[in-house]
């Protein structure tokens, strides 16, 4: 798509806005509960197209995706919508105007679906540019607002510009505000090309992490279990998927917890295969497999638990470590559960989700405060964020108002 | 030479081949066999007295009696230098160490040496065959933008840059970058004489100082059009650097700055674990297509990350390479480089620099730079 038909684009948008600003805020809520209400239900037509779609366009295996839609979609409805709006937006009195551009980054179709609607709830018609991975999700969103929605009008445009058309991209990004998803440099390329009148809400790197506790009796087998959920679902591609587990206690029971994770992540193959991997990261996993075979060799810590698919290495250290994604998964002793801001610090600002077992809900807090996580969860359950989950601590409506 | 008479026995086994006259001319045979006979040679070796390595290979059961072929020596990862002291000799019997590039807060790699003669063995003949092939026809120059051994003694780019100036003997070559910076003034000096004595100008560096030379050039608004016949040997990327630049768009700016046209221009691939370094093919092989050139003691495989397959030829793979004048440290290292095999040579990709984030989920490298082990 070119720079002018991105214009074209816009003009439509202009006027599809006037239709969004005849409504009342009730109204535009009710139109967009409908269509979450549909993308909620496992049974619908729009969860049908995009179980049959999205798997072959991002790589993920069809058993993941519709494991992950139905874990993390399942309270994502039209009451949810309600007290979002109640929440952050005035009950719906609060709106927006001009166009917002949504820059949409990765494979997961939860952060699409909502980053696409939530300008809508707010009167402020969308264009949106897909991610390289995930054309699907834009274009379904539009799909079930013209059809669920049709009073909303074509409020929802897709860019699908070329990567380095730069004239094109200038266009996608001339609007009163970005929200964009991405690499920190990809956000600050785009910081950098927007005018001054436009604003930028910006979801750059961001990862999750997981704490093992000893405040109380744990299972590990039924822990890990539980954390290869978090773990396998969309192969750690969503910043919400723990890359490294960190176990209080000594490295015996860290261990331990290792080889039960591995069992676990075994199990999950079986269950939800891992997709595809590109020759850029499996070529990275197989250089921190064999480093990590060679430390064992070494009597310098580590040690590796590896199948086809999935990968667990024991640390010695409890300092973080490269994690190349795809099911790859570090378990490193801890002290107590206070040493875990310190050592969680190289990571700084980028901890945007805890996943918890066995820790006492104080040290949850204490814990979830110290690494600045704006989300935490039991294991099993941290890819299920409600809808008005303020991700990386920017709310889903008052940080476009 | 070694101290250790069955290491020396392999050394001069080795010095022997980097040594043969024309051992790197086009249309030189590869020599399977003997690569094949040496390479298991020093696997034996190396797996006997790197302690480590004879572990991690015993783990993967491939030891000197089950291992009947080279490409069946399991290779090292790169980042293993940054953490292992992977060495084939006492550790007492060290003479040199060099580390990779990086801050001062990275851990760095390293690569310790108990002998530097087949390190210089093998870049001579190579540097010789692709960066001045016509040096017996023409007058050249050679400049360096590096610094010296003496400044970065740590550097093995730099010790390869003092020993090509030591041997070739070019008039009027030298470093310059001194002291921590390019020496800007010194260097057009030299080459305005080596315009006046109608000299080609080889100029040699990292990628980066490149850039700081074009940038200088720029600021000062002079362009050089250099001897016919002048060249540029760059070698390295723009990893941590605040500016980068595609090798293309390098190339066309060296070429509106200096006057030395694309073809003319080297790049070289080579990495602090490695003693052998690898060429673009253009000047050695003129009007073919342009690909990176192994000398026949080292090989170079695109593999199948996951299986360590060779992957067919010009399908992408992880480069692993088999470099015999290795003899110290270890032969095998595996890259963190992707490629392709083309005839006979091979391209290297690299990362995608502009490939989009997996993820809002990352990976966590660049984030820990300073702080993991």
């Amino acid at each position: 798509m070119k720079a002018t038909a991105v214009r074209g684009l816009r003009a439509d948008l202009e006027a599809a806005e006037q239709t969004l600003h005849g409504m009342t805020g009730e109204d535009r809520v009710a139109a967009v509960g409908r269509v979450l209400d549909a993308w909620s239900d496992p049974g619908s037509e729009i969860r049908r197209r995009i179980l049959a779609e999205h798997p072959a366009a991002s790589g993920l295996s069809p058993e993941n995706v519709a494991a992950g839609l139905e874990l993390a979609l399942a309270g994502w409805d039209h009451a949810a919508l309600e007290r979002l709006v109640e929440h952050e937006a005035e009950g719906g009195a609060a709106r927006l105007s001009g166009i917002t551009t949504v820059v949409h980054g990765g494979v997961l179709p939860m952060p699409t679906l909502v980053d696409a609607l939530a300008p809508i709830v707010l009167g402020s018609p969308v264009l949106a540019k897909p991610a390289r991975r995930d054309p699907v999700t834009p274009r379904l969103v539009a799909a079930s607002l013209a059809e669920l929605a049709p009073e909303l009008g074509r409020c929802l445009a897709i860019a699908d510009v070329r990567s380095g058309d730069e004239a094109a991209l200038e266009a996608v990004l001339d609007t009163r505000r970005v929200v964009a998803t991405g690499s920190d440099a990809a956000m600050a390329a785009i910081g950098a090309r927007i005018g001054r009148g436009t604003r930028l809400i910006a979801h750059g790197h961001k990862l999750a992490v997981a704490v093992l506790g000893a405040d109380v009796n744990v299972d590990l087998e039924a822990a890990a279990a539980a954390l290869a959920v978090d773990v396998s679902l969309w192969d750690q591609l969503g910043c919400l998927s723990p890359i490294a587990c960190w176990v209080v206690g000594d490295a015996w029971r860290s261990d331990r917890f290792a080889e039960a994770l591995a069992r676990a992540l075994a199990e999950r193959e079986r269950l939800t295969p891992r997709g595809e991997v590109d020759a850029e990261a499996a070529a990275w996993i197989a250089n921190e497999r064999a480093e990590a075979e060679l430390r064992q060799a070494a009597g310098r810590g580590a040690s590796l638990h590896a199948g086809a698919a999935w990968t667990v290495v024991a640390e010695r250290d409890p300092s973080p470590r490269a994690a190349p994604l795809h099911r790859f998964v570090r378990i490193h002793p801890l002290a107590t559960p206070t040493d875990l801001a310190r050592v969680l610090a190289p990571l700084a600002t980028h901890v945007t989700g805890m996943a918890h077992a066995g820790l006492r809900e104080a040290a949850v807090h204490e814990a979830r405060q110290a690494i600045g996580a704006s989300r935490s969860a039991a294991f099993g359950a941290l890819q299920a964020p409600p809808l008005d989950w303020a991700r990386d601590g920017l709310g889903v409506l008052s940080s476009l108002l | 030479m070694s101290a250790d008479p069955a290491r020396a026995a392999l050394d001069a086994r080795v010095l022997a081949w980097l040594r043969e006259p024309g051992a790197v001319d086009p249309g030189v045979p590869a020599q399977d066999e003997r690569f094949g006979e040496l390479s298991l040679a020093l696997f034996a070796h190396q797996f006997e007295h790197c302690a480590a390595y004879g572990r991690f290979c015993s783990g993967r059961g491939r030891t000197p009696a089950r291992v009947h072929d080279w490409r069946e020596i399991p290779p090292v990862p790169t980042g293993a230098f940054k953490e292992l002291d992977l060495r084939s000799f006492a550790k007492d019997r060290t003479s040199h160490a060099f580390r990779t590039s990086g801050t001062a807060t990275e851990r760095r790699g390293t690569l310790w040496l108990d002998t530097l003669e087949l390190y210089e063995a093998s870049l001579l003949p190579t540097f010789r065959a692709h960066v001045l092939p016509d040096r017996a026809e023409r007058a050249l120059t050679l400049r360096v933008l590096a610094p010296s051994a003496r400044e970065a003694p740590d550097s093995s780019l730099s010790h390869m840059f003092e020993t090509v100036l030591r041997e070739t003997e070019l008039a009027d070559s030298g470093f310059d970058v001194k002291a921590g910076r390019l020496d800007v003034d010194g260097l057009l000096r030299a080459c305005e004489r080596a315009t006046a004595e109608a000299r080609a100008v080889a100029l040699c560096g990292t990628s980066f100082a490149f850039v700081h030379l074009l940038d200088a050039l720029d600021g000062r608004g002079v362009r050089l059009r250099l001897p016919e016949g002048s060249r540029a040997m760059e070698t390295g990327g723009f990893k941590g650097r605040s500016r980068e630049l595609s090798r293309s768009s390098l190339y066309a700016t060296i070429e509106a700055a200096l006057g030395i046209p694309p073809e003319r221009m080297v790049n070289q691939y080579g990495m602090t674990e490695l003693a052998s370094q690898f060429y673009d093919s253009v000047l050695q092989r003129p009007g073919e297509p342009r690909r990176k050139l192994a000398p026949p003691w080292a090989r170079v495989r695109a593999v199948d990350p996951t299986t360590g397959e060779d992957v067919g030829p010009g399908e992408l793979g992880a480069l692993v390479i088999v470099d015999l004048a290795n003899t110290g440290s270890l032969q095998a290292i595996q890259t963190a480089d992707l490629g392709r095999i083309l005839g006979d040579g091979f391209e290297v990709l690299g990362r995608d620099p502009g490939a989009e984030a997996r993820g809002c989920s990352i990976a966590a490298d660049a984030m820990l730079g300073a702080g993991a082990p």
